[in-house]
């Protein structure tokens, strides 16, 4: 959602950086292993949690320790907790004040779809 | 407008506090605002929030990927 733009603005978390993440499989060579390990862990657990496979968590064990995927855990957890509380409460992100970003296009009112990243849909990276 | 009106003057969300915490999650100052309708619970989800993203040996700039990469699952994810 567009907090999180706004968000990745305040972290200094580049707009280029956000359209990498947006479009990961396409841009792998941005992330490290370690990185592209644990935003997989993220996909999937926000996605669908049980199945978080062996060879997945393989990988995982292979680049963080217990304690490091319990953060990653956590992190994600708390994340989709936020993202379903901020839906069902229909908590609108603060428009984003300076447009460093590209600029939102289309009808003012605030549409709560992905126009809000103001980058086009990129395809989504289901698991595969 | 959010279902439930923020708590204007709910202090949970430091306005001038630097920790660059504060500063990275700014942008859910509305979340934490509706949740100070329950001052306790806003109070120690912030809490909570800040120890996992600042504790432990990850290092933050992957776990505000993993916070950005969330989000944008769960509102592209068709």
């Amino acid at each position: 959602m567009a907090a999180h733009t706004a968000l990745a603005g305040q972290l200094g978390v580049s707009e280029e950086l956000l359209d990498a993440l947006y479009h990961i499989d396409t841009h792998r060579h941005l992330f490290t292993a370690r990185e592209l390990v644990a935003l997989r862990f993220a996909e999937i657990m926000t996605t669908a949690a049980r199945d978080i496979d062996e060879a997945l968590w393989d990988e995982l064990q292979a680049h963080f320790d217990d304690g490091e995927i319990v953060e990653l855990a956590m992190v994600i957890g708390l994340f989709n907790g936020f993202n379903r509380f901020a839906d069902a409460l229909q908590i609108e992100p603060p428009a984003r004040s300076q447009g460093q970003g590209k600029a939102q296009e289309g009808s003012g009112e605030r549409r709560k779809d992905t126009e809000a990243y103001g980058h086009e849909r990129g395809a989504t990276e289901g698991p595969d | 407008m959010s279902r439930i009106p923020p708590v204007e003057d709910s202090q949970f969300w430091p306005e001038d506090k630097e920790s660059d915490a504060s500063q990275a999650f700014a942008t859910m100052r509305d979340l934490f605002r509706v949740m100070a309708h329950r001052p306790e619970i806003a109070r120690q989800t912030m809490q909570l929030l800040q120890t996992v993203m600042r504790g432990g040996s990850v290092e933050p700039r992957l776990k505000e990927l993993l916070a950005i990469r969330v989000s944008q699952v769960n509102y592209c994810h068709y």
